[in-house]
């Protein structure tokens, strides 16, 4: 791949990156947040509110999936590398470019294209928190699994990509 | 064999040949189970439209309420890393105990007892643990080798100590699998397995643990006065000591204690725990005022508590105790957004932030992948056949408890907890959760198998998480040789559990 061309690709997976941090980082604060004031209203009044409740479990929701893409721009997934490491960087980028194209692109997209039809579906009756009482937009929440299996697609291209640019 | 058996096994082998590739594991345990899918779909075994319920799965991860609790207590656990506490508790112990090899010991036991109890996480209780304990431990005069094996083995507490991460994620699978089981066996209503009721089931087991590891430093080690001192004892006042330990002691009898009590969920439980550590964090940097501010904050959900005891059933809605109540809140939580202030300005807060997404990312990629595996193992009848292998077993249930904990054990010497857990319980459980067996106690079984592997040379995890933080003066034989004597305690404390299984159901 041409330089130029490599460095504005590069460029733009670093900043869906900072994106998908800012999601993540949003909904930890929120997640966080969230279960404190529930912790507080029921413990120190008595009272509960399903929306707080819904407001918490949207918030992990999203930070659960979004940190997976977050997770592997930073090379953050374990690996088991006591063989791999002697073998060599050159085993390892041929490894992670097998990895690519024939384990992360099919199963996140198999995420993405099987989600699709119950999510058009939540979208059309923009589908609320089942709970009675609870918060609206679930269908976003539900947006997010295909957003972040989409990003988690882009960064694996990404990683690949810079190994074999620094090769 | 069958077709079908064959992909099994094709899928078994491929996904150990897969995660043992180097492959990120995540990767691995989705993709290998993927790749044989449709293979399989060609072989005219699998039907491919199975694989269309994967998202529904993945769904059903995002919204499970249960491992809400996860990255909050890790974010509790990073918090209480990253500002020092750990630190500065033991700075205090050395200079009480300088001197003291036996002492020392003891207390770099229940230092990291503590940690564990408020972190969980292995690799980063080892590493600190070698940071901050094994220089005071060597000047204290006890020898390498044992300062090697007590902290590899101190750092695995975290494991099986609650509130641990572990024990969240074995309460989801086993709660699951056990209730699943339980129903195809004719049982329509089963107990549900709560995660209160795991860390219940952990806390004598691992306390039995941390008793006989210190009785053990006790017995080996020498009093203080047969050693040269090379460290002066100084005299530290005994509030230092009050000031360095309390809070953290408070946070997790808190958070610990209102899971057990059943007033609190696991997830509310955490919420408060990540809370705590950061007005923890935020009041070991700051000076008089912001303290203060911080300070109060402690104190004023320790108010609301009090208020709420006194005023029994009734609402603080109503009466008289609904305007200190009020003023309790406002109070803690001007004291929480200071101390979020102060830990934004001292670019504490951002990377602690970035480390628990970081960890979040790592358990859910691999819990996600798994499901992928376990809708491929069904699709395949996996279920099927694991169940008539385990018939063929001697002993019924018993011989597959065995056989699943051998398997446990060597899987612990090449994978982490998490790919474990949610490989082999939903893959092998069954057969186990389907009879009489308490599910709290095989929980707890696998939670201390598991521990004792991460410990076991020469594969064990903890010792390479040593090995990379130790200085070279310790070579591999001294550390496996130090450890040896832990991984046999270890095991005695499994053997008393397995035949006194009331250690884990007594609550």
């Amino acid at each position: 791949m041409p330089a130029t061309l490599y460095s504005k690709f590069a460029k733009f997976t670093h900043w869906l990156d900072q994106l998908a941090l800012w999601v993540c980082m949003t909904a930890l604060t929120v997640l966080t947040g969230v279960v404190l004031l529930i912790v507080v209203l029921r413990y120190g009044f008595g009272v509960g509110f399903i929306e707080l409740q819904d407001a918490a479990a949207y918030a992990f929701a999203v930070l659960l999936i979004f940190a997976v893409p977050v997770t592997l721009a930073r090379a953050g997934h374990v690996r088991v590398d006591i063989f791999a490491e002697r073998l060599g960087a050159g085993y390892l980028r041929k490894l992670d470019a097998f990895g690519l194209v024939f384990m992360l692109i099919p199963v996140f997209g198999l995420l993405i294209w099987a989600w699709l039809p119950s999510l058009t579906y939540a979208w059309s009756i923009q589908e609320a928190s089942v709970e009675t009482g609870g918060l609206p937009g679930l269908y976003l929440v539900k947006s997010a699994l295909p957003v972040a299996a989409a990003l988690t697609i882009v960064q694996g291209i990404a990683a690949v990509l810079r190994q074999w640019q620094a090769a | 064999m069958s077709v079908q058996e064959i992909f099994l096994l094709l899928l078994v082998c491929g996904l150990f040949a897969g995660i043992l590739s180097g492959l990120p594991a995540m990767l691995a345990i989705a993709g290998v189970p993927f790749l044989v899918a449709v293979a399989g779909h060609f072989a005219g075994v699998f039907d491919l439209s199975l694989l269309q319920l994967y998202p529904a799965r993945v769904w059903g991860i995002m919204s499970n309420p249960l491992l809400m609790a996860v990255p909050l207590f890790v974010l509790m656990g990073v918090l209480l890393e990253r500002a020092r506490l750990a630190e500065r508790m033991l700075q205090v112990l050395a200079q009480v105990m300088g001197g003291s090899a036996r002492g020392m010991a003891l207390s770099v036991l229940l230092l990291s007892a503590m940690i564990a109890a408020s972190t969980g996480i292995i690799g980063a209780t080892v590493v600190m643990l070698v940071m901050v304990g094994l220089q005071p431990l060597l000047q204290a005069g006890v020898p390498q080798q044992k300062a090697a094996g007590l902290i590899c083995a101190s750092g695995t507490l975290g494991q099986i100590i609650p509130p641990s991460v572990l024990l969240v994620l074995l309460g989801d699978q086993i709660g699951n699998v056990y209730t699943e089981s339980q129903q195809k066996a004719g049982n329509f209503a089963p107990d549900a397995v709560s995660v209160g009721d795991l860390f219940a089931g952990a806390v004598l087991p691992g306390l039995l643990l941390v008793l006989l590891y210190g009785l053990y430093m006790f017995w080996t080690l020498p009093k203080a006065d047969n050693i040269q001192k090379t460290v002066a004892k100084t005299r530290v006042h005994w509030l230092t000591l009050v000031a360095a330990f309390l809070p953290t002691l408070l946070l997790i009898i808190a958070v610990l204690g209102s899971i057990l009590a059943g007033v609190a969920t696991p997830t509310e439980a955490a919420g408060l725990g990540a809370v705590g550590a950061l007005l923890l964090a935020a009041h070991a940097q700051m000076q008089t005022m912001g303290k203060s501010l911080v300070m109060a904050a402690g104190m004023a959900a320790l108010l609301l508590v009090i208020l709420r005891t006194f005023s029994g059933s009734q609402p603080l809605t109503q009466g008289v105790l609904l305007i200190p109540a009020i003023i309790a809140s406002v109070l803690m939580l001007a004291g929480v957004l200071a101390a979020v202030w102060q830990l934004l300005r001292t670019q504490l807060l951002a990377p602690v932030a970035v480390e628990t997404i970081k960890i979040s990312g790592m358990v859910f990629g691999i819990i996600i992948a798994a499901s992928l595996l376990s809708l491929v193992f069904r699709g395949l009848g996996g279920d099927h056949e694991v169940e008539k292998w385990m018939q063929m077993l001697p002993l019924g249930e018993w011989g597959a408890l065995l056989l699943i904990m051998l398997i446990v054990f060597l899987l612990g010497f090449v994978l982490e907890a998490v790919e474990i857990i949610y490989i082999v319980v939903p893959l092998l459980g069954p057969v186990v959760l389907s009879g009489d067996i308490s599910p709290v106690w095989f929980a707890v079984l696998l939670a201390m198998n598991l521990q004792t592997s991460f410990l076991t040379p020469p594969f064990g995890f903890a010792l390479f998480y040593f090995r990379s933080a130790a200085p070279d003066t310790l070579n591999t034989l001294q550390v496996y040789k130090g450890v040896a004597p832990f991984v046999v305690l270890q095991l005695m404390v499994l053997a008393l559990v397995i035949i006194f299984p009331a250690l884990a159901t007594w609550l």
